[in-house]
């Protein structure tokens, strides 16, 4: 999985904005935090989007999969496209 | 005061030595951070990082497929350039709170003919003088004019007669002519130092700290 680029970045942020916690010490933290809003807010169809995006599968190929593989797939996502930083970057334009 | 500092980015594998802008190509590149900002506002995504992506192309001179580059890279080379092109300064020119309206005149690209036209007319310096000028100059500048300016107007306001206001007892009382905001006195704001009421101070053991940072209960 490769780093998206920025117009890509920018639709991931818009998608997961609203589960970002301000702070974290770890992925998996981070992971967690997002999962758990995510449950909370009923957002299952971002995360599905945010999925698709990030590994560039489809969102029907990706319902198929495994839910631990699916888990695994979004928190080294999280780590590739360095979210807090992009969270952190966004907020300095505005978004 | 001219600032000839530069910084070195890496793009899609490639150094590139950036120098800091001079007024017109940094007039350009905060045309194009106004269009960022409108996009932003308007929440036009794919909008937002195309204007990012001219206005990284703009300040490198390069034209560049960005579609491959992760927006890492993206974020960190226009952080780097959009910092290398702060003003040094803290102009209160630049702190104005109020929006420009949308005026019948305006067009893309005449901020830097405001700007050629204010330096040159109280210089009569060329436009490739001004257009090569250090930005830190240039503002600075630009507000010393505009403060003389308001300072005339000032003065010619208090000859005329509008600025009196007069009551029906027939007493005048002066009405200064108002300035722009970055023009206004600067408040100098105290904090009251008052004593808390023991009823609102936190209940339980206080903690002190000795010399050798040793926690004692007291």
């Amino acid at each position: 999985m490769n780093p998206l680029p920025l117009d890509k970045a920018l639709e991931l942020y818009s998608l997961l904005k609203d589960y970002l916690p301000d702070k974290v010490d770890s992925i998996i933290e981070l992971s967690d935090i997002i999962m758990n809003s995510i449950v909370e807010k009923e957002g299952f169809d971002n995360y599905v989007k945010s999925l698709s995006l990030m590994s560039g599968i489809p969102e029907k190929i990706l319902a198929m999969r495994d839910k631990n593989e699916r888990v695994s797939l979004f928190m080294e996502g999280l780590l590739v496209n360095e979210v807090m930083e992009l969270k952190v970057f966004c907020e300095s334009l505005g978004m | 005061m001219a600032n000839t500092s530069s910084v070195t980015v890496i793009l899609n594998g490639k150094e590139h030595v950036v120098e800091r802008a001079p007024l017109r190509a940094w007039l350009e590149l905060e045309d194009i951070r106004d269009n960022i900002k409108k996009a932003v506002e308007i929440g036009n995504r794919d909008d937002v990082a195309c204007h990012i992506y001219s206005y990284i192309s703009t300040a490198l001179h390069i034209e560049e497929d960005f579609s491959s580059i992760s927006w890492i890279e993206v974020s960190s080379v226009f952080n780097a350039i959009f910092s290398l092109n702060l003003p040094t300064l803290d102009f209160p020119l630049l702190r104005s709170r109020i929006k420009p309206g949308q005026i019948s005149w305006d067009y893309e690209g005449r901020s830097w003919y405001v700007w050629l036209h204010l330096l040159a007319s109280a210089y009569g310096w060329s436009s490739e003088y001004i257009a090569e000028m250090d930005i830190d100059d240039a503002i600075a500048l630009s507000q010393e004019i505009l403060v003389e300016e308001h300072l005339d107007k000032e003065w010619q306001w208090a000859l005329s007669e509008r600025s009196i206001k007069w009551n029906k007892q027939g007493k005048g009382t002066f009405q200064p002519l108002d300035r722009p905001d970055w023009m206004q006195p600067v408040r100098d704001i105290k904090i009251p130092v008052f004593k808390l009421p023991q009823s609102i101070l936190p209940v339980g053991n206080i903690i002190r700290w000795t010399d050798d940072d040793e926690p004692l209960a007291s």
